[in-house]
């Protein structure tokens, strides 16, 4: 018989929960490639987090590593100091947007374009119409992207908001290369061969969340690092969930504080005392009332009726989640007189989705009636 | 008692099939929650009617707050609601 319960090794000792909330964000660690060669590279290569302005790059040649938000802007910038030579690497050409089309924003247009299909959105990225107003691909280097918001989809890269970066390039100020691949003393390599020496690089290329260390043994983060868990959580990990660790296409503000505002209500009406504690990492819910919740504890039984909780890592059902509740209520870990009533009822639901998979037969009753009696019914 | 009944009531849902069983136990649910904010707010009511807010003293025993039910409380339930109305002196023990 087990429950999930998560352990989590923080800085102030072991805690245990039910529930594990991750709000620790998507870009919290800065993410330079590990190209061949860095080692040996001399001239100063910095992450964009530590770009401040032109100044330090005075009369340089400048390689600006990336073709995100980041890399264009930075580039940009640059480019407008006039005395910097500018060159910038990209390995997937971005979808380049106008910030604005007669004074409409696109950031809301990101946003009403959340739930649109693919289909919809590919082709207002890479529309004829706008390539005209952007012609700087591919004479300039930058190929069209086909499907922008596929290409959103798959690498998580957001389209590139036009801030002077394609006057840029357009007047020859920015010169676009091909990816790096390699660095060598005062060299870089680009994907085509051709090789550069600039004075000094700044790697635009992202950040990771940093949870690789947590979430990467638990086999619970994509190719980008980023959770495969959100904030409904799944049925991979039952109890655990992550709030605004992602990468949305209309902008990490927009969605997080509705869904954190929800989680923080769930919580609040979880815990009935002190029994929040966090640390630098995770926030923490000890939540006892595991089968007989409000509605957070009915997302998390729902979860259990596909794939439940008791699903072991190495897979197989260790028990039955009718057994588990009585299990429950006979520890007392389930207690008090109302509680033991919902716990009653959601028991018949539990056994009835058990005989939902299972196939209905006359155990289903009695399994009903093993909840009622508070001791685990007969195995088939 | 409350085990059996919570059980027997959606017992009898069975017949008509999984959603009715659903239904009814999600309904026992929010009942629960329905009887204990109106336990605190007529709880809550009673005491500020019978006792000046300040001068309250509130002592209990045994956990009956949410975490015997499924949400807000039965007796801890009325502090809860008092919070409403201001910080209240309170004392537990368990």
């Amino acid at each position: 018989m087990t429950m999930t319960v998560w352990t989590l090794s923080t800085s102030d000792g072991p805690l245990r929960a039910q529930r594990v909330v991750l709000a620790t964000g998507a870009c919290t660690k800065t993410r330079i490639p590990n190209w061949s060669g860095r080692d040996t590279f001399k001239p100063p290569l910095i992450h964009s987090s530590q770009y401040r302005n032109p100044s330090a790059y005075r009369g340089q040649r400048v390689l600006v590593v990336g073709a995100g938000n980041s890399a264009a802007e930075i580039a940009a910038d640059l480019a407008e100091a006039r005395d910097v030579t500018v060159e910038m690497a990209v390995r997937t050409p971005p979808t380049i947007l106008r910030r604005d089309t007669h004074g409409v924003p696109t950031q809301p247009v990101g946003i009403a374009l959340r739930y649109a299909p693919p289909a919809i959105v590919n082709p207002l990225g890479s529309r004829p119409a706008s390539h005209r107003r952007f012609p700087i691909c591919p004479v300039y280097g930058l190929s069209r992207p086909k499907a922008p918001y596929s290409q959103f989809q798959r690498t998580g890269t957001v389209p590139v908001l036009d801030h002077g970066f394609v006057a840029a390039v357009r007047s020859g100020a920015i010169t676009i290369r091909t990816a790096v691949m390699a660095l060598d003393g005062r060299d870089v390599i680009h994907a085509d061969g051709f090789a550069i020496l600039p004075d000094a690089v700044v790697a635009a290329t992202g950040y990771t969340s940093g949870l690789n260390p947590i979430l990467g043994p638990l086999g619970l983060l994509d190719d980008r690092d980023l959770p495969t868990i959100g904030s409904r959580g799944g049925p991979e990990a039952v109890g655990l969930y992550t709030v605004g660790i992602s990468i949305p296409l209309s902008g990490l503000l927009e969605r997080s504080p509705s869904t954190s505002a929800a989680w923080l209500r769930a919580i609040a009406r979880l815990t009935a005392g002190p029994t929040m504690g966090h640390d630098g990492h995770a926030l923490v819910t000890e939540d006892r009332r595991y089968w007989c919740g409000a509605s957070t504890g009915w997302m998390t039984m729902s979860s259990c009726s596909i794939r439940p909780a008791c699903l072991g890592r190495s897979g197989g059902w260790r028990s039955r989640p009718v057994d588990e509740l009585v299990d429950a209520i006979r520890r007392l870990a389930v207690r008090g007189a109302p509680l033991l009533g919902a716990a009653g009822a959601l028991g018949v639901l539990l056994a009835v989705q058990e005989a939902k998979q299972a196939g209905w037969d006359d155990s289903t009753a009695a399994r009903c009636r093993s909840a009622a009696a508070g001791r685990p019914g007969r195995r088939r | 008692m409350n085990l059996a009944r919570g059980v027997d009531r959606v017992m009898a849902r069975l017949p008509e099939g999984p959603t009715a069983v659903k239904d009814e136990a999600l309904r026992v649910l929010a009942e629960d929650g329905e009887v204990n904010r109106t336990i605190g707010a007529t709880g809550a009511q009673l005491l500020t009617d019978l006792v000046d807010i300040d001068r309250l003293r509130i002592y209990t025993h045994c956990n009956a707050g949410a975490l015997a039910c499924v949400e807000w409380g039965t007796a801890l339930g009325v502090v809860h609601s008092l919070s409403a109305f201001g910080p209240t002196g309170l004392g537990i023990r368990r």
